[in-house]
C-alpha cells in the first residue's frame, strides 16, 4: 500500500485508494490483515 | 410471519432494507454480516433474480452471456441470515415506521435503507410515452427482458440502415453507458452489417470520458458514428415511434432500429415515501447516507443525490457499506469511521481496449466531495488497455461476490 501510495506500483485505481489513507491506517490494515488467521474462503 | 410480535422487535432491533440492487443487498449482507444476528435484517426484492446493468453492454457486444450477469439471492439468505421477502413495497409509513408491501402485511422497521434505483420521466422525450418507446427503441436501462430485445433488434437491422441512439440528460444511472453502448454496437455492425450507421441524438453538449471514446470510435469504426450534441441539432424536437422518425431542429433522421434513454429520478418508492427533492432525487447526509428528510431512513445508490458521485454500481456499493456501519452504529452504538467512498467505472471500447474512469471521495459538511481521482489517458499503449479489460473482468467477479455472495 505504500509503493501505490509513493506510486512506485502503476496501478491507478490503488494509487488513489492509498493515497485517501494515511499512513497510519496503512499500518492499521497490515494490522488487520496480518491478525486473520486463515486466507479468506473463496466465494466462487 | 412477516409482521414479527413487537416483543421480539424490541428485543432485535431490525432493519429493512428496499431493494435487492448493488445497494441495497451490500447493505443488507454488510449489516447481517458484522452483526450475527443482533440486527434482523429483512431485504425487500421483488424479483428472484438479479440482472446486472453493469457490463450488459457487453452481452450486446458479445462478449458476455445473458446468463452470466444473472445474480441471486440464496447466499445472503444462507450464509449470512438475511430474510430475503420477494416482494414490493408499494407504501412506507415513516411516522410509524413501516414498510407495505403489495402482497398486504406491515413490516415494522427501526431503521430503514431505501435502494430502489431509478425511474423514467413520462414526457422526458416529446411525443413519446415510456411504454411505445419500451417496444420501438428500448432503453434496456435496468437490463433484463428489454436488453434481449435490443440485442435482437440490433441484430436484426437491415443491411446498412442506420440505428438512432439517444442519451440521457443529466443526472442518470452509468453516465458512459450510452457511449460504451455504441461502441458494442459498432463493434457488431462492423462484423455483420458494415455499412450500417449510428446516429447519437445527444441532449448533452459533453460527455463522460468523451475523448477516449472519439478517439477509439475513429480508431474503430471510422465513418460509422456520428454524436450530435444541441448545439449542432437545434434539439429532439419530436419522436414518431411508429416510424422511428427523430426529428430535431434542422433535420429529420429516419432510423431503422434505435434506443432511447428517457430522463430518470429516483426509484417510485422513494418518491412515495416522501424522500426525494425538487431534483427528483433523494438528498442524504454524506457522512452517513442519512436521509436529510428523515433521520431514521437511508439512501443510497442510484437514488441518492451523491453530488460529484456517478449513479454506477461501484458507487451503490461503497454507499452502502457506509451506510451499514451508520446503521449498526445507530442501533448498537458500534465504532464509526470517517466515510470514505470509492467508484470506478469501466467501458469498453473494442476488444481488449478497456477503459476507466474512477475516484475516492469523502463526506464533506454539505456534499460528498472527491479526493483523488484517475481516468485512462489516450495514448495508453495497447498492453494497458488490455490490462484494463481484465482488471474490468476480474470488478464484475469480485464486485457481484461482494454483493451477493
Amino acid at each position: 500500500m505504500m509503493a501505490y501510495k509513493r506510486k512506485a506500483k502503476t496501478n491507478t485505481i490503488m494509487q488513489a485508494i492509498a493515497q485517501s489513507l494515511s499512513d497510519e491506517e496503512i499500518s492499521a490494515l497490515a494490522a488487520f490483515f496480518g491478525s486473520l488467521e486463515t486466507a479468506p474462503r473463496k466465494n466462487r | 410471519m412477516l409482521a414479527a410480535p413487537y416483543v421480539a422487535r424490541a428485543a432485535q432491533p431490525r432493519v429493512v432494507v428496499i431493494g435487492g440492487g448493488a445497494g441495497g443487498a451490500t447493505a443488507a449482507k454488510y449489516i447481517a454480516q458484522k452483526t450475527r444476528g443482533a440486527i434482523e435484517v429483512v431485504l425487500i426484492e421483488p424479483s428472484k433474480t438479479y440482472h446486472t446493468c453493469f457490463f450488459s453492454n457487453l452481452y450486446l457486444g458479445g462478449f458476455r452471456s445473458y446468463a452470466s450477469l444473472n445474480q441471486t439471492y440464496a447466499k445472503l439468505a444462507s450464509a449470512y441470515g438475511v430474510r430475503v421477502v420477494h416482494d414490493r413495497a408499494v407504501a412506507v409509513d415513516r411516522d410509524h415506521r413501516l414498510v407495505r408491501l403489495a402482497s398486504g402485511p406491515n413490516l415494522p422497521y427501526d431503521r430503514l435503507i431505501v435502494s430502489p434505483g431509478i425511474d423514467f420521466v413520462e414526457g422526458s422525450v416529446p411525443g413519446l410515452t415510456l411504454k411505445a418507446a419500451a417496444a420501438r427503441a428500448p432503453h434496456a436501462w435496468k437490463a433484463g427482458p428489454q436488453l434481449q430485445r435490443l440485442k435482437a433488434q440490433v441484430l436484426a437491422m437491415k443491411q446498412g440502415g442506420t440505428f438512432v441512439m439517444v442519451p440521457p440528460p443529466d443526472a442518470s444511472r452509468c453516465p458512459t453507458g450510452p457511449y460504451e453502448r455504441v461502441s458494442m454496437i459498432a463493434h457488431v455492425f462492423r462484423r455483420h452489417n458494415p455499412s450500417a450507421k449510428i446516429v447519437i441524438l445527444d441532449p448533452k453538449e459533453k460527455f463522460s470520458k468523451q475523448a477516449l471514446f472519439q478517439t477509439g470510435w475513429e480508431s474503430y469504426y471510422a465513418g460509422m458514428i456520428q454524436w450530435l450534441p444541441p448545439s449542432i441539432t437545434g434539439g429532439l424536437l419530436k419522436v414518431d415511434i411508429e416510424q422511428l422518425q427523430f426529428t430535431v431542429d434542422l433535420d429529420t433522421f429516419k432510423a431503422d432500429a434505435a434506443s432511447i434513454i428517457p430522463a430518470q429520478r429516483a426509484g417510485r418508492i422513494a418518491q412515495m415515501a416522501g424522500l426525494t427533492d425538487a431534483t427528483g432525487w433523494c438528498p442524504i447526509v454524506p457522512a452517513t447516507m442519512q436521509s436529510t428528510i428523515d433521520d431514521n431512513v437511508y439512501v443510497i445508490g442510484d437514488a441518492a443525490s451523491a453530488a460529484a458521485m456517478p449513479k454506477s454500481a461501484s458507487a451503490a456499493n461503497s454507499q452502502a457499506k457506509v451506510a451499514a456501519r451508520a446503521v449498526c452504529h445507530a442501533l448498537l452504538q458500534s465504532e464509526m469511521h470517517p466515510a470514505r467512498f470509492l467508484n470506478t467505472c469501466w467501458s469498453l471500447i473494442a476488444p481488449n481496449d478497456g477503459v476507466k474512469v474512477g475516484a475516492t471521495y469523502r463526506a464533506g459538511a454539505q456534499r460528498i466531495e472527491p479526493v483523488h481521482s484517475f481516468i485512462s489517458q489516450n495514448d495508453e499503449p495497447d498492453a494497458l488497455r488490455k490490462q484494463t479489460y481484465e482488471e474490468a473482468i476480474a470488478w464484475y467477479d469480485s464486485i457481484t461476490a461482494d454483493i451477493f455472495g
